[in-house]
C-alpha cells in the first residue's frame, strides 16, 4: 500500500513537472500580429492601391529616371526635389510615400548618381547658417544653398466601377522629372494596375 | 519503492535526450540552382506551364546591366505570373538591389519580354525568379 501511495505522488510530481515544462507562455489573450513581406497581400486590401503595388511601381521609376542622359551622363550628380503628387484616385492615400520610395532606391542604391535637396529642412538649415555667419558656433566655411536641377513629381488616376457582382478600380500612376531651370519634362515613368474584387478599400 | 526511482530515472534521460542540443550545421548545396541558371521556377506548378524561350543580357552605356527574357505561357488560358530579379556581384551574390515583384499576365501561348535594368554598375550577374502570384 506504501508503495503504491508513493508512486502515486511520484506519477503526480512527474504530471506537473511536464506541465509546467509545456508552458511556453502562450496566453490566449489574442491573436498576436505578425510581420509579412510588404509584398505580400492581405485579405482587407480590397481593391485599392496596396503595399505591393507601391513597390512594383516605385522600383519601375526609380529605374527609368536613372536612365535620364542627363543623370546617366553627368560628370557631378544633379540634385534633385520633390513637387507634390497630385492624387486624382477615390483613395485617400500620402503619395509622399511614393516620392519617398523612389528617392530612397535612387540613393540608396543608385550608386549615388543624383543629390537630394532636403527643401523640407529648409529652415534648419538657415538658422545654422545664420549662427555659424554670427560666429556662435564653429564653422568651416558656408557653401551656396544648393538649387534644384530637376524636380520629381506625378499623377495619380483612377477608373472605378462597382455593381452587384463586385468592383474594379485601375490606377494609373505617371512619374515624371522635369527640368528646374527650363520646365520641359526630360523623361516619364508610367505603370497601370487593375483589380477587381468584392470588398472596397478602407485606408486609415 | 524501485519502481518509482526507476520510472523517474527513465523518463529523466528521456527529456535529456528530447532537449535541443545547437548550434547546427546548416545544409550546403554549391552551386546552389540560382547560381547555376539564370532563371528560375519557384514553384513546382509552374514547370509545365511556364517556358523561357530567350534570356540574356547586355552593359549599358553607362555600365549598367540591362536583363531581358522572353517568358512564354505554355498552356490555353490565361495565367499570371510574377517576376524578379536579384542582381549579383562577380561572387554571386546579391548586391542588395532585389527588383520587386513584377506581375506579368499572359494569354494563351503569348510571349512576353521581361526586360529590366539595374541602379547599380556593381551588378555582375543576375537570377530572374519566377513564381505564382501571392
Amino acid at each position: 500500500m506504501k508503495q503504491t501511495s508513493n508512486t502515486a505522488i511520484c506519477s503526480s510530481l512527474l504530471l506537473l513537472f511536464c506541465i509546467a515544462c509545456q508552458s511556453t507562455g502562450s496566453h490566449k489573450a489574442g491573436i498576436p500580429s505578425a510581420r509579412i513581406a510588404p509584398e505580400q497581400r492581405t485579405p482587407e486590401e480590397g481593391t485599392g492601391i496596396s503595399s505591393a503595388d507601391l513597390l512594383e511601381v516605385t522600383d519601375k521609376i526609380s529605374r527609368v529616371i536613372l536612365d535620364v542622359p542627363e543623370i546617366e551622363q553627368a560628370v557631378n550628380p544633379p540634385t534633385i526635389g520633390v513637387s507634390k503628387v497630385i492624387n486624382d484616385t477615390r483613395f485617400r492615400i500620402d503619395t509622399g510615400l511614393f516620392t519617398q520610395r523612389i528617392l530612397n532606391l535612387l540613393l540608396d542604391r543608385g550608386d549615388r548618381k543624383v543629390r537630394y535637396v532636403a527643401r523640407e529642412h529648409i529652415a534648419a538649415v538657415e538658422r545654422e547658417r545664420e549662427l555659424k555667419d554670427q560666429g556662435l558656433v564653429t564653422s568651416s566655411g558656408n557653401s551656396p544653398m544648393a538649387g534644384i536641377d530637376f524636380f520629381l513629381t506625378g499623377k495619380l488616376q483612377g477608373l472605378s466601377q462597382s455593381g452587384s457582382q463586385g468592383q474594379s478600380d485601375y490606377v494609373l500612376y505617371t512619374f515624371q522629372l522635369i527640368d528646374a531651370s527650363s520646365g520641359v519634362e526630360l523623361r516619364r515613368g508610367w505603370a497601370e494596375i487593375k483589380k477587381y474584387g468584392l470588398e472596397d478599400a478602407i485606408y486609415r | 519503492m524501485l519502481k518509482p526511482i526507476l520510472s523517474i530515472t527513465i523518463l529523466m534521460i528521456l527529456f535529456a535526450a528530447c532537449a535541443s542540443r545547437g548550434p547546427y550545421v546548416p545544409k550546403s548545396e554549391a552551386p546552389s540552382i540560382e547560381d547555376t541558371y539564370h532563371a528560375v521556377l519557384l514553384d513546382k506548378s509552374l514547370k509545365k506551364r511556364i517556358a523561357i524561350d530567350h534570356i540574356g543580357c547586355q552593359k549599358t552605356l553607362n555600365d549598367r546591366l540591362e536583363v531581358f527574357a522572353n517568358i512564354r505561357n505554355r498552356k490555353k488560358g490565361d495565367i499570371q505570373v510574377q517576376v524578379q530579379t536579384i542582381f549579383k556581384d562577380m561572387n554571386g551574390f546579391s548586391i542588395g538591389e532585389d527588383s520587386a515583384w513584377h506581375t506579368i499576365f499572359l494569354t494563351s501561348n503569348e510571349t512576353e519580354t521581361y526586360r529590366i535594368v539595374s541602379r547599380s554598375q556593381t551588378a555582375k550577374d543576375y537570377t530572374i525568379r519566377i513564381r505564382e502570384v501571392r
